[in-house]
C-alpha cells in the first residue's frame, strides 16, 4: 500500500524541460509556454503513484516534489503572509 | 442611484397590502458611522494631532495615551488577548494574527519580529502614512509583538526613499532612548513584490528579495532558520491600542467577522489622491468619497484592494460596506485597503491596460508562467483597449488570464489575473463600444505608477 501523496511544484525552480509531462501525463500537462499544469488533487492509483515518481525523478531541476497527503498539525500551518 | 426623491427608489409594482411601505433605501453618502482622517475625533490609529502637525511625538503619544506596561505581562496572556480580538493582517493576506503569533512563540528558536512597512502597492499610502504620524504607535506594536512571542530583535522593513516615515521612525527611536528589544531598520529594495513575507525573509536572510515556496511557513522558521513574525506595520500599530484597550474595545469597530478598525488609501479620480483615512464602522464606501473623496456621485468604478484587486462598477461599489468580511463575503478583498476611483470620463480598459502593463515588469522573474504569460496578457489587454478590438482579442485575453492565474510561487500572477478578468466583467459596456470603433476614454493620470524597478537586487 503507498502511502497518500500528491504532486506539488516548485514554480520559481521549475526551468520548463517539460520532461515530467512525458513521465506523468494524467497529472502533469504543459501550458503554451512549456511549463508544467499539475493537478494537486491526491494520487489515487498504484500506477499513479508510479507514474508520479518517475516525474519527480526524472526533473533536471529538482521542481517536482511528491508531498504526503497526511494530516498536517495544525501548528505548521499556520503563518505564510 | 444616490440622490432624488425616495419615491424614485419604490419602483416595485408588487402591492404590498398589509406589510406597510417599503423601508427607506439609506442614501450611502449620509450614512451614519464613524471614520475620520488623521486627528479627527472618531479615528484610533490616527487619533491625535492633525496630518499638519507632523510626527506625534513621544510626550504628546504618551499624555494621549499613556505608558504601555509591558513588564508584568505574561506572553501567553497577550496572545490569548489577540486571539480574542480577531485581529487580521492588514497588508493584504487578512491572516489571522493570533496564529501567527502563536506559530512564532512555541517553535524552535529565538523568534524576531519583522514590521513590514514596505508598502510595495504603489498608490497605497497608509504604511507610510502611519509610520510618519504615529512613530510611537508603531514602536508600541512592535513591543507588543515582541513581548508577545518572546522575540529579543525587532526588524522594521521599509523604504528609505520614503523618507518622511522614515526620518520619523529614526526620530522617534532617538526619543525612546534605551528599549528592551533590539530595533534595526532595513531598507526594502524597490519590487511590487519585496514586500511579500517569503521575500522578506529572503531578503534579510541575504538573497534577493524575490518570493518563494518554502518547506516551512516563516512563522515557524524564518530569517535565519528563526521563528519570524513578518506583519504589515498598521496590524503591528493595532497592538499598541489592544494591548491597551482590550479586546472587547477592539471589536466595537468593524465586523464581528472582521473586528477593528480599517486603514484605507483614496486614489485616483478623488479630491487628494494618497489621502488616507480610517474606517472604523462599516460605512457605505459612498460616504467616504463623499465626504473626504470631493465626489457627490458614483464614480464610473472602483478598483478595491490594490493593483491586483478587484474594478468593482461604480453604483455597486458606492453602496458597498468598507468593511472586509462583507466584501470578502462578496468575493472582494480589502487587501491593502487602496481604493483607487475611476471617474466618470476616463476609460476603465486604458487604465487596466496601463497597470497591466506596469504589473508585467513587476514580475520577479522566477517562474515561466508569470515571466512569460504577464507581459503575453499585458500585450493582448492593451488591444482591447483599442477602437476596432475584436472578439478574437477578447477570447485570447480570457485564455491569457487562464493561463497565469495560481501559477508560479507566489500570488503575483493571480492578481494580474484577478485585475484583467475584473476589468473585462466590470467594463463589458467598453468593450461592445471598442468592437464598434469608438474612440476610447483616455486612462486615468491619478494612478501613479513607479518606474519600473532595474535589475534584480
Amino acid at each position: 500500500m503507498t502511502t497518500p501523496a500528491r504532486l506539488r511544484l516548485d514554480g520559481a525552480a521549475c526551468t520548463g524541460h517539460g520532461i515530467c509531462a512525458l513521465r506523468c501525463p494524467d497529472r502533469i500537462a504543459l501550458d503554451q509556454w512549456g511549463f508544467p499544469h499539475v493537478d494537486p488533487a491526491p494520487l489515487t492509483t498504484r500506477g499513479e503513484h508510479t507514474r508520479a515518481r518517475l516525474a519527480v525523478a526524472a526533473c533536471p531541476a529538482r521542481a517536482l516534489l511528491l508531498e504526503p497527503t497526511a494530516p498536517v498539525p495544525p501548528r505548521r500551518r499556520a503563518g505564510g503572509r | 442611484m444616490t440622490t432624488g426623491p425616495a419615491h424614485l427608489h419604490h419602483r416595485g409594482t408588487i402591492p404590498r397590502l398589509g406589510r406597510g411601505p417599503l423601508p427607506e433605501r439609506p442614501d450611502p453618502a449620509t450614512a451614519p458611522g464613524r471614520f475620520g482622517v488623521a486627528g479627527g475625533p472618531d479615528t484610533r490609529l490616527l487619533a491625535g494631532p492633525p496630518r499638519a502637525e507632523g510626527p506625534e511625538h513621544l510626550d504628546r503619544h504618551l499624555d494621549r495615551l499613556g505608558p504601555l506596561q509591558l513588564a508584568g505581562r505574561a506572553p501567553g496572556a497577550l496572545r490569548a488577548e489577540v486571539a480574542a480580538s480577531g485581529l487580521t493582517g492588514r497588508g493584504g493576506g487578512q491572516f489571522p494574527l493570533a496564529r501567527k503569533l502563536a506559530a512564532v512563540a512555541t517553535s524552535a528558536g529565538q523568534p524576531l519580529v519583522v514590521v513590514n512597512a514596505s508598502e510595495g502597492e504603489p498608490a497605497s499610502r497608509k504604511d507610510r502614512t502611519l509610520l510618519t504620524l504615529r512613530p510611537h504607535l508603531v514602536l508600541d506594536g512592535a513591543l507588543v509583538a515582541a513581548r508577545a512571542t518572546g522575540a529579543g530583535a525587532v526588524v522594521v522593513y521599509l523604504h528609505r526613499r520614503h523618507r518622511t516615515a522614515s526620518a520619523a521612525l529614526e526620530a522617534a527611536l532617538a526619543e525612546r532612548g534605551p528599549l528592551p528589544v533590539d530595533v534595526q531598520l532595513v531598507d526594502a529594495p524597490p519590487r511590487y513584490v519585496a514586500g511579500e513575507s517569503t521575500a522578506v525573509v529572503n531578503y534579510l536572510d541575504g538573497a534577493g528579495a524575490l518570493p518563494s515556496r518554502r518547506p516551512h511557513p516563516v512563522a515557524t522558521r524564518g530569517v535565519a532558520g528563526r521563528p519570524t513574525l513578518v506583519s504589515n506595520v498598521e496590524t503591528v500599530a493595532h497592538l499598541a491600542l489592544l494591548a491597551r484597550s482590550g479586546a472587547a474595545w477592539f471589536r466595537t469597530a468593524g465586523s464581528a467577522a472582521q473586528p477593528g478598525s480599517n486603514l484605507v488609501t483614496l486614489a485616483g479620480d478623488v479630491a487628494v489622491p494618497g489621502l488616507v483615512a480610517e474606517v472604523v464602522d462599516p460605512i457605505p464606501l459612498g460616504r467616504l468619497l463623499a465626504t473626504v473623496g470631493g465626489l457627490d456621485a458614483a464614480p464610473r468604478a472602483v478598483l478595491v484592494g490594490g493593483y491586483e484587486g478587484t474594478w468593482v462598477d461604480g453604483e455597486v461599489a458606492w453602496a458597498m460596506p468598507v468593511e472586509r468580511g462583507a466584501l470578502s463575503a462578496a468575493g472582494v478583498s480589502l487587501g491593502c485597503g487602496l481604493l483607487a476611483v475611476l471617474g466618470l470620463d476616463h476609460g476603465g480598459l486604458a487604465t487596466t491596460a496601463r497597470l497591466l502593463a506596469y504589473l508585467a515588469g513587476q514580475t520577479a522573474g522566477q517562474c515561466g508562467p508569470c515571466l512569460l504569460g504577464l507581459p503575453a496578457l499585458a500585450h493582448a489587454f492593451a488591444s482591447l483597449a483599442d477602437p476596432g478590438a475584436t472578439r478574437a482579442d477578447e477570447r485570447r485575453v480570457h485564455q491569457l488570464v487562464a493561463a497565469v492565474d495560481g501559477r508560479g510561487a507566489c500570488g503575483h500572477p493571480s492578481g494580474v489575473a484577478l485585475l484583467a478578468s475584473s476589468a473585462l466583467e466590470t467594463f463589458h459596456d467598453e468593450l461592445r463600444l471598442r468592437r464598434r470603433r469608438h474612440a476610447h476614454p483616455p486612462a486615468v493620470d491619478g494612478f501613479p505608477l513607479p518606474a519600473t524597478a532595474g535589475p534584480r537586487p
